[in-house]
């Protein structure tokens, strides 16, 4: 039942967490009705995940001009392996739902069989997000010995 | 310049079954690409790929949904094969009598069939998918490729299951196990998942935007 429902009682959160006028319940951001919603808090990462530090930055590199297919041919030209676009796509929204991009549609093209292009940005949060990562990357490769092809 | 049409029927099923709010963007993105690079094969690729990536992707993120949709799916099939089954038996002697009177053998045999093979029942289990893949879409349309996707995964990976548990547990004599016979068992682990889809692509409504091309 709890399943089909998905949803708990509000009754139930106050209980657990509010008492009197404090409030202590650890994830108080978290939409108190779901049942899952521990679980949805420990699926979102601090960090960007690979692929996405890859869209990011290839989102800088091309500015303006940053919508499917330079992403994915961007993408494809760093790491040396194809992109699809459909992983593109699926990465981006996630970053937008994250607020970490923006989208803008533009005009149709009879080249793309008369559908229009949507132009991605990277936003004020995105790069704070991508510069914490680099320094975290950073930070741990500075604690790690120089080490030489070949040897362990 | 003549512009390379890529496959219709890829577009069309990526435009039924895209995850996200990009799709149409995506499939400007894949035309523009097919002009560069003209290979149905490609075209195919990148559209399946792009299909399944925003299942899995969608299922992750919404992990109840995509269980509340099997529970349904499961419960809806075993309340479809009951009714179908008692239905069937109801009708059997009507049939029976139909047939012999108008001398029309044939669809005796079809409804009858034999044992563990009855051609009219692997028609009405496929039939019937069609039309829960239909309230599954209907009920889940913001995620209708990752429930969809979903529940055919798990009800071809609940046939191979049930035939290999059944062949365990009664090695040597199997009368009236379903899924068994070789027929049935391919009818149930590749026409119910059919059946689901085209139920599920009949539900969809092509996202809104600009469907020119």
């Amino acid at each position: 039942l709890l399943l089909l429902v998905g949803r708990v009682p509000i009754c139930l959160h106050d209980a657990l967490w509010n008492v009197g006028e404090l409030t202590c319940c650890p994830w108080p951001h978290l939409h108190p009705l779901h049942l899952f919603a521990i679980v949805r808090y420990m699926r979102r990462r601090e960090f960007l995940g690979g692929f996405e530090l890859l869209v990011l930055s290839a989102l800088i590199r091309l500015g303006d001009e940053a919508y499917g297919v330079p992403i994915a041919d961007a993408i494809t030209e760093t790491s040396g392996r194809d992109a699809a676009l459909g992983s593109v796509y699926v990465t981006l929204d996630r970053l937008s739902r994250k607020g970490l991009v923006t989208s803008r549609v533009g005009e149709p093209t009879a080249e793309r069989g008369g559908r229009a292009k949507t132009y991605f940005r990277v936003t004020a949060k995105g790069l704070r997000k991508l510069q914490h990562t680099k320094q975290t990357l950073n930070a741990l490769w500075s604690g790690i010995p120089q080490t030489e092809v070949g040897t362990a | 310049m003549t512009m390379a049409t890529p496959p219709r029927l890829a577009t069309w099923l990526l435009l039924r079954l895209a995850s996200g709010d990009h799709s149409h963007a995506l499939i400007g993105d894949l035309v523009e690409q097919y002009q560069r690079r003209p290979s149905v094969v490609w075209y195919w690729w990148q559209v399946l790929s792009a299909i399944a990536t925003g299942a899995v992707h969608d299922i992750g993120d919404h992990l109840v949904l995509g269980i509340r949709a099997i529970a349904l799916w499961y419960l809806l099939s075993w309340c479809a094969a009951q009714l179908t089954i008692r239905i069937h038996h109801s009708l059997g002697l009507i049939v029976w009598n139909w047939t012999i009177a108008h001398d029309f053998d044939t669809l005796r045999l079809i409804w009858f069939g034999r044992p563990r093979y009855n051609p009219s029942l692997l028609v009405a289990t496929c039939l019937n998918a069609m039309v829960i893949g239909w309230i599954i879409a209907r009920l889940n349309r913001r995620h209708l490729a990752a429930t969809i996707l979903g529940c055919m995964a798990f009800s071809a990976a609940y046939v191979v299951v049930a035939r290999h548990l059944w062949y365990m547990l009664w090695p040597v004599t199997f009368e009236n196990a379903p899924f068994v016979a070789t027929i049935p068992f391919l009818v149930a682990l590749l026409g119910a998942p059919m059946g689901l889809l085209v139920g599920g692509l009949l539900a969809s409504d092509p996202p809104e935007g600009n469907l020119c091309a």
